[in-house]
Parts: structure tokens; sequence; C-alpha cells
């Protein structure tokens, strides 16, 4: 194992870990809000389409995120009218996100782009003086595109509203004790929906990462369960940002091994390393999970005066 | 889930008996106007995408229905399709969101095809496709031993931990396929093929194997299960309040265990009438992914093992009608996840919309209520 | 739980606040604080305003004409039948009328028992030790979050105790299941009615044979018996007046009070032996309160069950007991006879623990 395996290693699971982390930022913001988002998914997956059908179309790759952001919060106001004005069932929405996201996406997609199969150009990488000349982890860390070094300070200013501003301390209530929220006379739905949307639109970031960045193209069901990896991310990182960034990244190293293991001929079964992530989680939940371990309003409606 | 009880608890209300066959009729339309709504929906969408949505649902109906080989191929179709609605039903009543069932199917399905054409080269076919039903029964449970344990003894959310148990599954499926039961045959890894004459027997003048049959006796024992016994109504006071269950002395922990395991293997038996009936054996990362779409169709059903059967129909003609339907009309056949989805939002929206009128019908009630004693209900005592 | 001191002090803080200009609604389902607190009364019933005494009125009226005329708001027609309930008369009145003579062997024992509380919540933090005696109600009071819950669910088999041993008529039950405490006679009245007494979605005659699940008569080989269940729920919808268009009802739609008789009529059922009362007429409205203090003497009275009660309410707790243990702050501030001059002394302990920490 030499410098350049370890290089393609950390360069994988950052591609990987990217989308997975934006995405998994956003479902912990809901969820300590009290709205578990299984459609997290078709949120990550419109947004790869919506970004990359902007970048295609006017060849910028910011206003492709800027897309994918809107087509993002896009899927989350169907989760906000659903789940936290009409108070349904989050996990059947979710669903119901999930599978016309990926009809939607693929019927979309089949149509325009059905015989032409356009590709985006690469976006430029910006090398950080100094850092990017470490060997090994400068060119695979410190040399990427600019939307990577925003993912990263997004962490940081997350994990900074959830626990230092009047905000989080909001969205923290709302999905632990929303009774308590509203007799302070907080709009308890008015954070959920907030909470969402943000959720939707840091979903549809990742999924924009995914199809401007790591792919270049868009490919229907490109999202393939890493939404549901990144419900399984949030959960585990309580509220916790830093363990977000961590677990993504661990998660992309899984992703991503694989391929550096074929690249320096090494012959493994890819099915069983796809494996490790999960039998990594079971374990981990087995290990150190007990109960109190999610927001007590997770999944539940909230309607004033109802018990 | 708390929430779910409580609906039905409101719209179950004793209000007025109307007769007999216009409560079926509203009780039928309660749950197929969403399927109305939704089909519509998706039609709107494909008049805005230039395609003729007639000539779509026309071509659904007579390639699913109307032709005699389409219906039989539903027909065959409909097998796993009940089975694994009745493994989500049984999870589902109980409260257990068994997200895992493809991962249980699959694992049953590779483990099935990897001994298939040993056994029954091995002993009498009858007994070899017994035992391998069985052993897809088995499998299928075995798999969620994991995400049930964690759930009952830890209050673990099983939603995760059983969505983390289908990908290992998945992935785990595919290295017994391509690993220990992998064969020389064919281009893809594959495992050994039952001879065809050693498959599941037809029904006598058709092309259909007997697992519908299966299906339906099995969804007939569920729903007497479910409504006529002991364990059937503790799952049912699990699934509508955990804390009741716990509170009247229920044995919570061994009903999440049995029920979560009756699921899996009831999806592992519909993997293995599946792989028994139609293929023979199992290719590497064949993947069905009957699980999300028939989420929805359980909802919509109410969860009620009988009203599911006609929704599965429904379905199966879909799946199998919609198919060519979409090749005819140039469309992905993702456009029926995407119908689904649809039918699915609808669902949600009319049975707000149902829980909104009960509502406001019995405020109007009280509101001109008639002297003391009338209609207490709801109003006091909370 | 308002000590009479404490209804006091209350009273002065409203009297404070009205001083600085603040208006200030109170709102109350004890008659005795609404004449003392409020400057006039209004009376709901059923989301509808019956009436109101004004200021005037008030002023101008006797206890006695203020009672009757609030009753008469509440209850129409029903002012001579209810003169006798205990809501509607002063505390030192009501000290000692629960006392029964005779009272029996040992049939519930808690002994240097500890209970852990969950999430922050007040446990039972001291060792403590009470008997139930076969005929005898013993009352628990103190101010909600005091302990009680811990209390009633770790002698119910809800919740784990984390020291000393509990006997069921002499037997060791501390290690038992929830299912075989109850089987052995041990029945336990939620406070929590709506989440954990009853199952809303099913009907009342389910609820009413829910924790007899699989047992005979109700359940032969597994297979239910809906007819014997169906009858079984007749008959106790008649025995205990319960107000439902049928048994096929989903319980969850009954009133609270209704609701609350559902429960009673499952745990009175089949031959208790000691019966855990938490909060038994809380939120209840003075007739079915009436009905439900009734049910819980009677059983004590047979003098072949023991009741503990636990209340919030001073009032209930000495029409009812015949001694009255003190809660506070997860400790056992001491147990009370239930005689004259009992108010004083329970309000005393209280006290006496608030100051505690």
């Amino acid at each position: 194992m030499d410098a350049e395996f370890w290089a393609a290693v950390i360069a994988g699971a950052i591609l990987a870990g990217m989308p997975l982390l934006l995405a998994a930022l956003g479902e912990m913001v809901s969820e300590q809000a009290g709205i578990l988002n299984i459609g997290l998914e078709g949120m990550m997956l419109f947004g790869a389409y919506g970004g990359f059908v902007v970048a295609n179309w006017t060849g910028s790759s910011w206003l492709g995120f800027l897309g994918a952001l809107i087509a993002g919060m896009a899927v989350a106001m169907l989760m906000v009218v659903f789940c936290v004005r009409m108070g349904r069932d989050q996990i059947v929405v979710g669903i119901a996100i999930l599978l016309s996201m990926q009809g939607l996406t693929s019927l979309l997609h089949q149509v325009q782009f059905g015989e032409s199969y356009p590709r985006l150009d690469g976006v430029p990488s910006i090398p950080i003086p100094g850092l990017s000349k470490i060997p090994v982890i400068g060119p695979s860390v410190f040399d990427q595109p600019l939307m990577f070094y925003i993912g990263i300070v997004l962490i940081f200013v997350v994990g900074w509203v959830l626990n230092k501003t009047n905000l989080g301390l909001n969205i923290r209530a709302a999905g632990w004790k929303p009774v308590a929220l509203d007799n302070a006379g907080v709009d308890v739905l008015k954070i959920r929906t907030i909470a969402v949307l943000v959720t939707g639109g840091l979903a549809g970031l990742g999924g924009g990462y995914m199809a401007i960045i790591a792919a270049g193209v868009f490919v229907p069901f490109m999202t393939h369960g890493q939404g549901f990896i990144a419900i399984v991310i949030a959960m585990l990182a309580r509220g916790r940002s830093v363990w977000v960034l961590i677990g993504s990244f661990l998660f992309g190293i899984a992703l991503s091994i694989t391929t550096a293991l074929q690249l320096v001929g090494v012959q493994v079964s890819t099915d069983l390393i796809n494996m490790l992530p999960f039998l990594v989680v079971i374990l981990a939940l087995a290990l150190f999970a007990r109960q109190s371990y999610l927001p007590a309003a997770l999944a539940l409606p909230f309607e004033r005066g109802k018990r | 889930m708390g929430d779910m009880a409580n609906q039905e608890a409101i719209s179950a209300g004793p209000v007025e008996r109307p007769a007999a066959w216009r409560r079926y009729g509203k009780e039928f339309w309660r749950h197929f106007a969403p399927v109305v709504y939704g089909l519509a929906a998706g039609g709107v969408l494909l008049l805005i995408l230039g395609k003729n949505p007639i000539t779509f649902y026309w071509t659904t109906i007579e390639s699913g229905l109307l032709s005699w080989n389409g219906l039989m191929q539903t027909l065959i179709r409909l097998a796993p399709l009940l089975l694994m609605s009745a493994g989500f039903i049984v999870a589902f009543q109980a409260g257990l969101w068994n997200i895992g069932g493809d991962g249980q199917f699959l694992m049953a399905a590779a483990v099935v095809g990897g001994l298939g054409a040993s056994m029954v080269g091995a002993m009498p076919v009858w007994l070899a496709l017994v035992i391998l039903c069985i052993i897809g029964f088995v499998v299928g449970g075995a798999w969620t031993i994991v995400p049930s344990a964690l759930k009952a003894y830890y209050g673990m959310n099983e939603i995760i931990t059983s969505l983390m148990m289908a990908y290992l599954g998945t992935n785990l499926a595919n290295y017994l396929i391509k690993g220990p039961f992998i064969t020389d045959v064919g281009f893809v890894p594959q495992t050994n093929v039952i001879p065809f004459a050693d498959l599941l027997p037809n029904i006598p003048g058709t092309r259909i194997h007997v697992g519908i049959i299966i299906a339906l006796l099995v969804l007939a024992v569920v729903h007497y299960m479910q409504t006529r016994t002991g364990y059937g109504l503790r799952l049912r006071i699990l699934g509508a309040n955990p804390k009741a269950a716990v509170h009247a002395g229920i044995n919570v922990k061994r009903d999440i265990m049995s029920s979560f395991a009756l699921s899996g293997a009831l999806i592992g038996l519909a993997a293995a009438v599946e792989v028994l009936g139609v293929w023979g054996y199992v290719r590497a990362d064949w993947n069905p992914a009957f699980g999300m779409t028939l989420f929805a169709i359980v909802f919509l059903a109410g969860l009620n093992v009988m009203v599911v059967i006609p929704f599965v129909f429904f379905f199966a003609i879909i799946q199998i009608g919609g198919h060519e339907a979409a090749r005819v009309v140039g469309l992905p056949n993702d456009f029926l996840l995407l119908l689904v989805g649809l039918i699915l939002f609808f669902m949600v929206l009319t049975e707000w919309a149902r829980i909104k009128s009960a509502v406001s019908k019995k405020l109007k009630k009280t509101g001109a209520g008639s002297g003391p004693g009338t209609d207490k209900a709801v109003t006091d005592g909370r | 739980m308002l000590t009479p001191k404490g209804i006091e002090d209350l009273e002065s803080v409203i009297v404070h606040l009205k001083e600085e200009g603040l208006a200030v609604i109170f709102i109350t389902h004890k008659l005795h604080e609404a004449f003392a607190i409020g400057d006039c009364v209004s009376v709901l019933r059923q989301g509808r305003l019956e009436g109101t005494i004004d200021n005037e009125t008030m002023r101008r009226s006797t206890h006695a004409e203020l009672q009757r005329m609030v009753v008469d708001l509440m209850f129409p027609g029903e002012v001579e039948s209810l003169a006798n309930v205990a809501e509607l008369r002063d505390v030192s009145e009501l000290a000692g009328t629960g006392r029964k003579a005779k009272i029996g062997e040992p049939l519930l024992e808690l002994v240097d028992v500890k209970i852990p509380g969950k999430h922050g919540e007040i446990g039972i933090e001291e060792p403590i030790s009470l008997t139930v005696h076969a005929g005898e109600v013993v009352g628990v009071a103190g101010v909600d979050g005091n302990g009680q819950r811990p209390l009633a669910e770790a002698i119910a088999g809800q919740r784990h105790v984390s020291g000393g041993d509990i006997r069921l008529a002499g037997k060791s039950i501390r290690r038992l299941s929830i299912g075989a405490r109850q089987h052995l006679g041990l029945r336990y009245v939620t406070d929590d009615r709506l989440g954990e007494g009853i199952v809303g979605a099913l009907s009342v005659a389910v609820n009413m044979v829910s924790k007899r699940i699989g047992a005979r008569p109700f359940w032969v080989h597994g297979r239910t018996r809906s007819a014997v269940i169906d009858k079984h729920a007749k008959d106790l919808v008649g025995e205990y007046n319960i107000m439902t268009p049928s048994t096929e009802t989903p319980a969850g739609s009954l009133s609270g009070g209704n609701i609350q008789k559902v429960v009673l009529a499952r745990e009175l059922d089949f031959d208790p032996k000691v019966v855990v009362f938490n909060k038994p007429t809380y939120g209840l409205d003075v007739k079915t309160t009436t009905v439900v203090r009734a049910r819980v003497r009677e059983l004590a009275d047979t003098g072949t069950a023991g009741a503990l009660v636990i209340s919030t309410d001073l009032e209930e707790l000495l029409v009812l007991s015949d001694r009255v243990a003190v809660l506070s702050r997860g400790h056992l501030m001491g147990v009370v006879e239930n005689k004259p001059g009992a108010e004083q002394e329970i309000g005393a302990l209280m006290i006496g623990g608030s100051h505690g920490g």
C-alpha cells in the first residue's frame, strides 16, 4: 500500500462523503426539530436532477448548486404541507416522496436527455496554498472545488446555529418538548417548517454535489440509497455536527475503498466490502445505542392543545 | 402511529348507520378514491409530457388484464406480492416498521436458489419443494432477529436497523451467489438451475404455478390470526398503543420478536415461491425491489389483509401491463413509481380531508346539541 | 396538591396580582377555591358557557347560596342528590370520615423499597416501607411529581425497584412480570387513562378484557370468543352505568368519565386483592367522582381486599382513607391516622418536606 493508494482512498472518500455530509447535516436539523425525514433520498435525487439541469443549461456550476438548493427545498415543501401542517404520518409521506421523486426524475431525464446524454465540464478545484503541498493528504484533501470548502464551513455553521443561537434552541425544543415551546409562545409549526426547508436545501445540495462535481452527469437512481445512509449518520450524530463530518467520511471511505483496492491490483469481493459500513453501523448501534437517543417527539405530529 | 389510532377513533365514531350496501360502497370508495385521483394526476402529467394518457392506461389494462398471456403473468406475479404484503401487514399492525423487506426477500431467494438444484436432485421433488419453502420462510425470519432484538431490548428505532440489515442482506445475497453458490452457467454469475419440470406445479389447465394458492391460504390464516385470536389482538394493541400493551401485562419483548420474525418469514416465503415458481435460479444483482412500492399498497389497503387482495391485483396489472405501456408511449418503466407515489400522496390527502370533515361534523352536532346528556363524547373530561 | 395553607398562599399571590392591575382567570374544578379566589364565577359545561355569577351577587350571597347556584348551573335539577358530595364541603369537616374500624391481614407490603426515577423525574429516593391490610384504604398524599408514579408503577411491575421487596399476601412479587402480578390479584388503575389505560382505537368490549388476553372464558386455545367478550362488556356497562352508544364503540371516543368507568370496571373485576389507584378522580366531574369513590370504599369494605389511593386531592384522601401516607420529594414523610384534625397533620408533613431541598 503506497502513497498513491492512500491518496486515491482519501480523494474517493471525500468525493463520496460530501453528498452524505450535506444530506446528513440537513437530516440532523429536521430530526432535532422532531421530523423524521424518510424522504431524504427523494430530496437528494431531485436536487441532483435540478442541479444538473440548471448547470447544463446555464453552463455555471454555481447556478447549478442554486438550482439543486431550490429543487431540494421544493420537495421539502411537500413534507412541510403534509407532515408539519396537516400532521400526517411522516413515514408514509416520506415513502411517497421517495417513490415519486425516483419516478419523476427518471421520467424527466428520459424525456429531456434520452437521446443526448450531455456531460458537465469538470469543476475547477482550488488548492489551498501551503497545505496542498503536504504529501498524500495535500492533493487529496486540500485541492478541492470551492463547494467542498463551503460544505465544511456549513458543518460548523449548522453546529453553531443549533447549539448557540435562539433559533437552534427553538429547533431542539420543537423536537424534544414541542408543548413547552408552544407554551413559551413560539410557533412550533413555523420552527419545524424552517427546519424541514433547511433539510431539503442541504439534501438538494448533497444531490447537486453528486451530479455536478462527483459524476458530471445525472443518472436515474444515482443516489442509490445514500439518503438512507445519511439518515443513519444523522441519528448516530445525535445533534452534534462534528459527528456528521466523521460519519460521512467513514462511509465515504467504505464506499471508495473497493475502487482504490482494485487500483493497486488487490482483488476483493465488492459485495463484502460494501457490507462493511452497514456492519459497522449495526455494531455501533448495538454497542452504544440506548433508548434516550432520539428527540422525544420525533415522528410525532404536533397539534396545538392535543397531548 | 398513536395518531393513526386516534383517527380511527374519530372516523369510526357511531354517527349514523346507512344501509349495508351504501356502507360497503363508501368503504370501497374510501380506499379506492386516492387511486383514481393518482391515476388522473398521472394522466395530466403524461399530457404535459406530450404523451397520450388514454393510450398508456388502455395498453396497461389490455396487456396486464385483458390478454390471456398478460392476465396469467399478472396472476403469477400476485403470489410473491401477496405474500410480501401479508408480511408487511403483520409487522405494521404491531407498530413495527419493517423497512428491510427487500433484504429479507433477497437473502431467502439466494439461499433457496443456491440450495434448490441440489436438493431437488437428492430427494423426491415435492419434499424438496416443501423443504425449500420452509428454508425461505426461516431465512427471511432470521434476517429480522437483529433489528427486532435491538428494538425489543434497547428500544432502538427499527426503521434504521432493518434498513441497514436490508443493505447487508442485498450485498450478502450477492456475495453468496457469486461465491459459494456460483455455477459456470450463463454470462452473469448465478446459482444452479432447477430443471423446469421440477418447479412448483401449475394449476391444472393454466401456466400459473400454485404460488397464488399458497399466498391466498396464507392470507386467510393471517386474517384469522389477526381477527380471531388472542395473539392477533395483542399485536393490535402493541401497534395501536405500545404503552397500553405494557400496562396490560403483555409480554412486549416476545411479541415484538415474534411478529417481526413472522413478517420477515412471510417475505422469505414470497421469495421462495417466486424462485421456485418462476425462475428456478437466482442471478447476481437480481433485485425486484417490491418492498417500497408494496409499502404504499399495504397502506392504501388500510393494513387489512382482505382489502389488500384487490389492491395487489391492481398493482400487479400495473406492473405487468405498465411495462408494455411504458414501452409503447416511450417512457421509462419508472413512471410506475411516480404513479404509486402520487396515489400515496392522494391517500394522505383524502384521509386528512375525511378527518377534517368528521371533526367539523362533530362540532356542528354538539353546537346544535339538545339539552343535557346528549353526546358527551370528545368534548369533556380530557 | 394544595394544602389549606397553600390555597391561602395562592390567594394572597392573586390578590397581589390584582393590586398590580392584572386581570386573573382562575380555572378550577373545586368550588370552594372558585369562591375563595374569584370575584365572579362562570360555569362552563360541554364547551358552552352555562352562566355567570356576577360580582354583585357574589358579595351579597352566602356560601351555601352560591354553592346551590353553581351546582344548579353544572347539574340542572340535581342539586338535592349532590348535597353530600365531598367537593362541596369544607376540608376540616371531612377529616376522619373515611376511617373504618375493621382491618385484616396485611395484603400488600412494601419493605425498604427504593425506586429510581426516569429522565430526571423524582423517584423513591429513600427506602420506604408501607403496608396495606385487608379492608383498608391507604392514601398517599403529595404534590404531583414527588414519586407517586414511580411508586404506583413499581407496585404494578411496570418499573424495576433498585432495592427492597414487595410482597403480596406474604409472597414476594418483586421479580414477577406485570401479567403475573395481575394474575395474583394485584390491579393498577393508572392516572394516564388515555396514554396507557385504554387503547382508544379498540372497542369498549375489548378494552374491558385487554388485561386477560388469552385467558378463559374469553379465549379458548387462543381463539377469541367474541360473544362471551361482548356479553361480559354489556354486563359491566350496565353495572357501572357507562354511557356508550354500544360495546363496539371505540373506547377513545367516550368522555373522560366514562373511560375511567371502563378502566375501573376492568380492574375491579375478577376478585382483586389489592388495587392501586393513581389519581382515580383526576379531571372527572363531580358525579363520576362520587361513583368512583364509592367503588373504592366498597372494595375495601368487603374486608377481603385493600386499596392504595394515590391522590393530589386532600378531600378525596380524607373521605376514603383509613391512613394517609405523605410523600414529598421521593421521601415518605410520615403516615397519619385519618381522624379529625388529620388535614392539619398532613399539611404540616407536606410543608416540612418542601423545606428539605
